[in-house]
């Protein structure tokens, strides 16, 4: 792990380059000018912290100013979004700093409250409980999923996007050659990786290495989401049968986990 | 009830729709002219904005994107006087049908727990899938909490002595009830994802005088609220 100072400060727009790393690393594809103008747009007040360590942007965590309404009554709350740190710097607390600061500033500005979005399944759920962020509502997601091919198509050429701007998956991308069947009572789909991404095509193609059966409820819940793919898979909804390291590495890739 | 598609003119009715809707919720955002510009000029959604007409007045609307064929159902909002009746469920039939013709791959919607429109759009879907993302409060600073409730109640027509901690206020003339509890209690009643009936009965609130009065009060003041953010951050 690296050592090094770290100065936490705002960020500044000669932050972009740097930010954009942070970014890629933790959401997916993004660029500096992307960066740049949302650092420029002006709906509502904000402060984007970064972490640098030994001058480089390792962490960030933005606050975003913005009022929810109780009966119309107008209350500030101190919004916290884009969480992320850059992929060697996981796991030596920056975030948490971070976060400790951003509720700092929250607090100067007279702000009762903090509020944010975040998923069941990210690490960073812990941190958010352990800094007092105890008053939860879950969120619903529906889905009606006409065509499955071409949904898991679009998923995967976001995948191969995201893997292609992504370190630790961008070795995945280099070396995995493996054919992965998804097969549901309704449809079946072929997935097979070169260094450029993912191709998914209908149908059974070839002897799969990795095969993945159950009824396709179960199948999509599992996209990007690591406790529905291991309670589908503990329950037996789900079936994924395959050399144990390929499994692991096609669960990686299917639930976008990359943190363990 | 006629819908159809939405019109630019009919642009600051819909605002007028969002703000009646925020009137009697807990959660929706604060949206600014800014919001609802960069909104309006959202490509994805070219033809999938409708709005629902009464008697020639805007009481509902829906607003739909497609992007590729990966279609959503963003917004159902309608005025709180057309609660009960078919405006909601007719909305996401109609944006449902018009997504539809766009050769979808897919339909989704995210929806707080809260949201009005959640059942219509689950029966008309799908049942929403087992949670898997959460929207997190928690208290910065419990005097400025404090001041935030205050401002909420006196809305309400509220006579309360409120206690939380260590530190007091009052709303409205001679309270009728003092009700003590946790800021952690007070924000999550607030934005309505606790029930006050539920926090008295595990005793995280606590209603003096212990009386049927001060009880009904103190009820008042925190009316039954589930919190519905359109716009995650």
């Amino acid at each position: 792990m690296r050592k090094g100072r770290v100065v936490i400060r705002s960020a500044t727009l000669r932050d972009a380059v740097g930010l954009a790393v942070v970014y890629r690393h933790a959401f997916g594809p993004g660029t500096a000018a992307g960066v740049r103008r949302a650092l420029r747009r002006g709906d509502f007040p904000r402060d984007l912290l970064v972490a640098l360590v030994d001058g480089v942007v390792a962490s960030t965590v933005e606050v975003q100013y913005r009022k929810l309404l109780v009966d119309g009554v107008p209350l500030w709350t101190g919004g916290i979004a884009g969480v992320a740190t850059r992929w060697e710097y996981r796991g030596r607390g920056l975030a948490t700093r971070l976060m400790r600061e951003a509720i700092r500033r929250i607090r100067a500005r007279g702000i009762s409250n903090t509020t944010l979005f975040t998923g069941h399944q990210l690490p960073a759920i812990r941190i958010y409980q352990r800094l007092g962020y105890s008053e939860t509502s879950d969120w619903r997601v529906l889905y009606d999923i006409r065509r499955p091919v071409a949904w898991i198509a679009k998923r995967f050429e976001w995948r191969s996007r995201w893997m292609r701007q992504t370190p630790g998956a961008r070795e995945i991308l280099r070396t995995w050659r493996r054919r992965v069947l998804l097969a549901t009572p309704d449809w079946s789909a072929t997935i097979t990786c070169d260094e450029k991404g993912f191709a998914v095509r209908s149908g059974r193609r070839g002897r799969p290495d990795v095969a993945m059966r159950g009824p396709s409820s179960a199948i999509f819940y599992s996209f990007g989401d690591r406790l529905a793919f291991d309670a589908n898979v503990r329950s037996g909804k789900v079936r994924v049968v395959g050399p144990p390291q390929a499994v692991r590495i096609w669960r990686r890739i299917l639930t976008l986990e990359w943190t363990e | 009830m006629r819908i159809r598609a939405m019109r630019p003119k009919d642009r600051s009715a819909v605002r007028k729709v969002y703000e009646a809707r925020a009137r009697v919720s807990a959660g929706p955002m604060e949206r600014r002219d800014v919001y609802w510009r960069l909104r309006w000029r959202d490509r994805r959604s070219k033809g999938l904005d409708l709005v629902a007409e009464t008697r020639g007045e805007v009481v509902g609307y829906a607003l739909g994107s497609s992007d590729g064929g990966v279609t959503a159902v963003n917004e159902v909002v309608w005025r709180p006087e057309a609660d009960g009746t078919d405006v909601g469920p007719g909305l996401v039939k109609e944006v449902l049908r018009r997504l539809n013709r766009r050769k979808a791959i897919s339909f989704a919607a995210f929806e707080m727990e809260g949201s009005p429109a959640l059942p219509f759009l689950e029966k008309a879907i799908a049942p929403a899938r087992p949670p898997n993302s959460v929207f997190m409060a928690g208290v910065a600073d419990a005097r400025a909490l404090l001041a935030d409730a205050i401002r909420v109640l006196r809305g309400r027509r509220a006579r309360l002595r409120l206690r939380v901690g260590g530190l007091t206020a009052t709303v409205g003339r001679g309270p009728e009830a003092t009700v003590s509890m946790d800021a952690n209690v007070l924000l999550g009643l607030l934005l309505g994802i606790r029930d006050f009936n539920a926090e008295v009965s595990a005793r995280r609130v606590r209603v003096a005088p212990r009386t049927a009065v001060a009880r009904a009060a103190a009820r008042a003041g925190f009316p039954p609220r589930r919190i519905w953010i359109a716009d995650a951050w």
